[in-house]
């Protein structure tokens, strides 16, 4: 396919370079409401984009691949919402989280060195999102937990369908599609409720049950969050906020408050067929310390603390379909009172907007 | 009518009211015993004031129940006149029920009239919390 073409990103920039301006097609007129250009094979089949594309799907592939081995973890934070796109459409996608922690058992009765354990968190949500009116979203959330937990001639594996989810957000202030405003800002807040429709009490070999590798936490809980986003021209910054609170579950369980917050820098761009989106930002997560015995106040050592990570990441939309990546580095952290270390956290999900 | 603004005030203040709402009903706070009070150990064997005779093996044989997971146990065997241990075991186990079943060779180790102390102290969480029993012995060889 000769550079001649009209729509992808590389004959773009070469006019752009050359001609020193960007033509009127390729601006785009809101992140919070943008529109993703019509797919078509001239621009796919560009050999400079069958390269790209290529080379992201296998990055994506090879990521999921290096996922498959034990490798993953666990976060103080759980869900939130991120950078959303096209408020004005309705989505269902996949997402993909891996962290991996290792945490260090104190000396008790019968042993003389502490325990050393790595635990791997690998969770797969099917999400979506609603839009029956103007101002209101609602969010599900329905994911699928695999952890694994090694510890010295021990190994464990949880897995099973998690906690479902629902959340209901308002947007409060809109002002994208509003007229040449050069800042456009978009606020959505709101709350749901986590349903505890995944198993929790799985033991280990020793009979022990382990409440943080649990694919539920048997509780109901309540959610609470907002979502930020202003943008000037092709920059943007999303933050986005939730707490969650759980109530005791049937085994007198009670998981610690939970709540993250994070701020991420995007450069929005819109180029053909082709829009991409790369990010970067920071995440700070924080839980309450559990309540092994709520009746009795007995709190569990292995719980309850803050993490901070430093992400970066990309995503690319092609037609309806979205794909984004994120790692996340923890820069500084103090969970479980620090017998518990986070490593990287990889994430990945695909969307279909409709 | 109202404005865009009204509207989302509106909207924020009821969600506040109601998230407030769900979380101002409290039930009356129930006096709840110290957890250490509600861990039972009963200690089958040896009997209070036993006294241990013959070349058997001491016997000891502990039933411990509790509400919440136990984190471990460990019971000594203490002389009471100069306080060292004649012997000592542990054992790092989760349940909310524990049986330690055990023996021990006295007769090996003691050679006169001992009075001892035996203790048997439960791990209730990882904070330091405990709750133990004991019992006088006298070993007579």
């Amino acid at each position: 396919m000769p550079l001649s073409c009209t729509r992808c990103f590389l004959c773009k920039l070469v006019r752009k370079v050359c001609s020193g301006f960007l033509p009127d097609h390729m601006r785009y007129t809101s992140l919070t409401h943008f529109q993703i250009p019509k797919f078509s094979n001239q621009h796919i089949n560009h050999p400079f984009m069958k390269k790209w594309i290529s080379g992201t799907l296998l990055l994506l592939v090879t990521a999921w691949s290096a996922i498959a081995c034990d490798v993953c973890g666990c976060a103080t934070g759980g869900s939130y919402l991120g950078i959303l796109p096209q408020y004005r459409k309705h989505f269902a996608g996949l997402h993909y989280k891996y962290q991996e922690f290792t945490s260090t058992h104190p000396v008790v009765a019968g042993e003389t060195v502490p325990v050393q354990a790595k635990d791997y968190f690998r969770s797969l949500t099917a999400w979506g999102r609603f839009y029956p009116t103007e101002r209101i979203q609602l969010f599900a959330f329905v994911p699928y937990h695999y952890n694994t937990v090694i510890e010295p001639g021990l190994t464990t594996n949880m897995s099973g369908v998690g906690d479902v989810q629902i959340l209901a957000n308002y947007m409060l202030v809109n002002n994208a599609d509003t007229g040449n405003t050069a800042w456009k800002h978009t606020l959505l807040a709101g709350g749901g409720i986590k349903l505890p429709t995944g198993k929790n009490g799985y033991t280990n070999k020793e009979g022990v049950i382990l409440s943080n590798m649990q694919p539920g936490t048997g509780s109901w809980d309540f959610v609470v969050n907002a979502n930020y986003t202003v943008r000037y021209g092709k920059w943007g910054v999303n933050t986005d906020a939730m707490f969650r609170i759980p109530a005791v579950n049937q085994r007198d369980y009670r998981y610690g408050n939970r709540f993250s917050n994070g701020y991420s820098l995007f450069y929005w761009n819109n180029t053909g067929s082709i829009s991409w989106l790369p990010q970067a930002g920071i995440r700070y997560e924080w839980s309450q310390q559990d309540l092994e015995s709520y009746k009795y106040k007995l709190s569990n050592p292995y719980s309850g603390g803050y993490q901070l990570y430093l992400n970066a990441g990309a995503g690319v939309y092609l037609g309806p379909v979205g794909v984004h990546t994120l790692i996340n580095l923890p820069v500084s952290e103090h969970y479980a009172g620090g017998l518990v270390k986070s490593r990287a956290r990889f994430e990945a999900q695909i969307q279909y907007l409709f | 009518m109202f404005t865009s603004y009204q509207k989302n005030i509106t909207v924020i203040l009821l969600a506040f009211s109601l998230f407030f709402l769900a979380f101002a009903c409290k039930k009356d706070k129930e006096a709840t015993p110290a957890v250490e009070e509600e861990v039972t150990i009963s200690i089958l064997s040896p009997e209070k004031n036993a006294i241990v005779t013959g070349s058997q093996p001491l016997r000891i044989h502990v039933s411990i129940k509790s509400p919440v997971t136990l984190h471990g146990y460990t019971w000594k065997l203490t002389n009471k006149a100069d306080g060292s241990i004649l012997t000592e075991q542990e054992s790092h186990t989760h349940d909310k029920e524990l049986t330690i079943d055990e023996t021990w060779d006295w007769a090996t180790h003691i050679r006169e009239e001992t009075a001892a102390v035996l203790e048997v102290i439960v791990t209730i969480d990882h904070d330091g919390k405990t709750a133990q029993k004991s019992v006088d012995i006298t070993f007579r060889p």
